[in-house]
């Protein structure tokens, strides 16, 4: 179709692209081992498409744990826009952790990926998490004695250990949140 | 002493030997190769193969050696019967411990059954102090123990990556864990 535009043609690309990603990132997390051919039925398009824009299999897993990743940074950020005080947000943030990490545990081979993007949004002003614990630090509702960058980096690293201890049976699924949120919570704020 | 004895405590000393320098390569660089640990030994490579039929056999032995000292070194930690000194002490003697030979266990993720073995051991001194301080009130009761090693493993792993990364020296990264594990262990 020359009559179509370039600017349709990418357009297209985009949304052919995305809704790969999607389908992925849906299929994926029940069966890690779905294979191209399906992940391109459930998207809707030719195979061929998807290894137009992924080379392989692991391009696509790269470009999964991108999306989820920006997914999980706008929900944190959510998170925090409507959070009320620090406890509710860690708390809020622990679950939302949990969620995602059991969810998208196929990614696990992703997760320095995941842990840089963390420390991005941990790591200096800025960054939303960052601006968070440092504004709350800064009215005295969290620790002063620590860099906001610590508390934040153990908090992740326990998360994960959450996450690792309820995939490996030692802590039951509905025992995770609250378990989590009162350790983060004692993490920031520890005389409450 | 005799000459069969003579010989029996020569090929101690020689096993040994090995064990302690093939710790303190592995420890440093886990790709050390058993010629460089005969080299570093002093003895031949065939001595080491008298001790240590393969590779994995002398990696099993380093690695229950390297556990005995942790389990020495964790009990002294928390011997003290104020619980804030023992908590402080854990979390130091787990960052020394990992720092000394986290690097050997990096890439061995779930390789060495010693290792794996040591990890749900129940009598382990960190898991041993952690359910007997509880049990006395030195510590929350409203967490799993099984949780709280758990939590210490993970801020013992966030220190160590302070101190790789050059954000903290050894020193911050210790006193860093130390607040964090005491707001978390003796709240609640």
């Amino acid at each position: 179709m020359r009559m179509e535009s370039d600017a349709a043609q990418r357009r297209d690309a985009v949304l052919n692209r995305q809704a790969v990603i999607d389908a992925a990132a849906a299929l994926l997390p029940a069966d890690p081992d779905a294979g191209m051919q399906e992940i391109a039925d459930a998207a809707a398009v030719g195979r061929s498409t998807v290894y137009r824009h992924f080379a392989n299999r692991e391009e696509l897993f790269d470009a999964v744990a991108a999306d989820v990743i920006g997914r999980g940074i706008a929900e944190v950020e959510e998170i925090l826009a409507k959070a009320d005080g620090v406890e509710d947000a860690l708390c809020a943030i622990g679950e939302l952790g949990i969620e995602f990490g059991l969810r998208y545990r196929f990614l696990y081979s992703h997760r320095e990926e995941a842990r840089a993007a963390v420390m991005r949004m941990t790591g200096d002003r800025g960054a939303p998490l960052w601006d968070f614990l440092n504004a709350a630090q800064e009215r005295g509702e969290i620790r002063g004695d620590q860099p906001v960058a610590w508390i934040a980096k153990a908090q992740f690293e326990v998360m994960t250990a959450m996450i690792g201890d309820v995939l490996a049976g030692r802590i039951a699924r509905e025992d995770a949140p609250e378990l989590l949120g009162d350790t983060l919570v004692a993490m920031a704020i520890p005389s409450r | 002493m005799s000459s069969d004895e003579q010989l029996r405590s020569d090929a101690e000393r020689n096993r040994r030997l090995v064990l302690e320098i093939a710790t303190e390569l592995l420890s440093r660089d886990p790709q050390a190769s058993l010629q460089e640990i005969a080299d570093a030994c002093g003895i031949g490579r065939t001595t080491i193969y008298r001790h240590f039929p393969n590779r994995e056999n002398l990696l099993e032995a380093v690695t229950a050696a390297i556990i005995d000292t942790a389990r020495v070194e964790t009990m002294a930690a928390v011997a003290d019967p104020d619980p804030e000194i023992a908590i402080r002490g854990l979390g130091a003697a787990s960052i020394d411990l990992a720092l000394r030979y986290g690097r050997l266990f990096a890439d061995r993720d779930g390789q060495s059954a010693t290792y794996e073995a040591f990890k749900v051991d129940d009598t382990s001194p960190a898991r041993r102090f952690l359910t007997t301080a509880r049990e006395r009130g030195a510590i929350r009761a409203d967490m799993p123990v099984e949780w709280l090693r758990s939590v210490i493993q993970a801020v013992t792993f966030t220190a160590i990556n302070e101190v790789d990364a050059g954000t903290s020296s050894i020193e911050e990264a210790v006193q860093l864990a130390g607040d964090t594990l005491v707001a978390v262990l003796l709240t609640g």
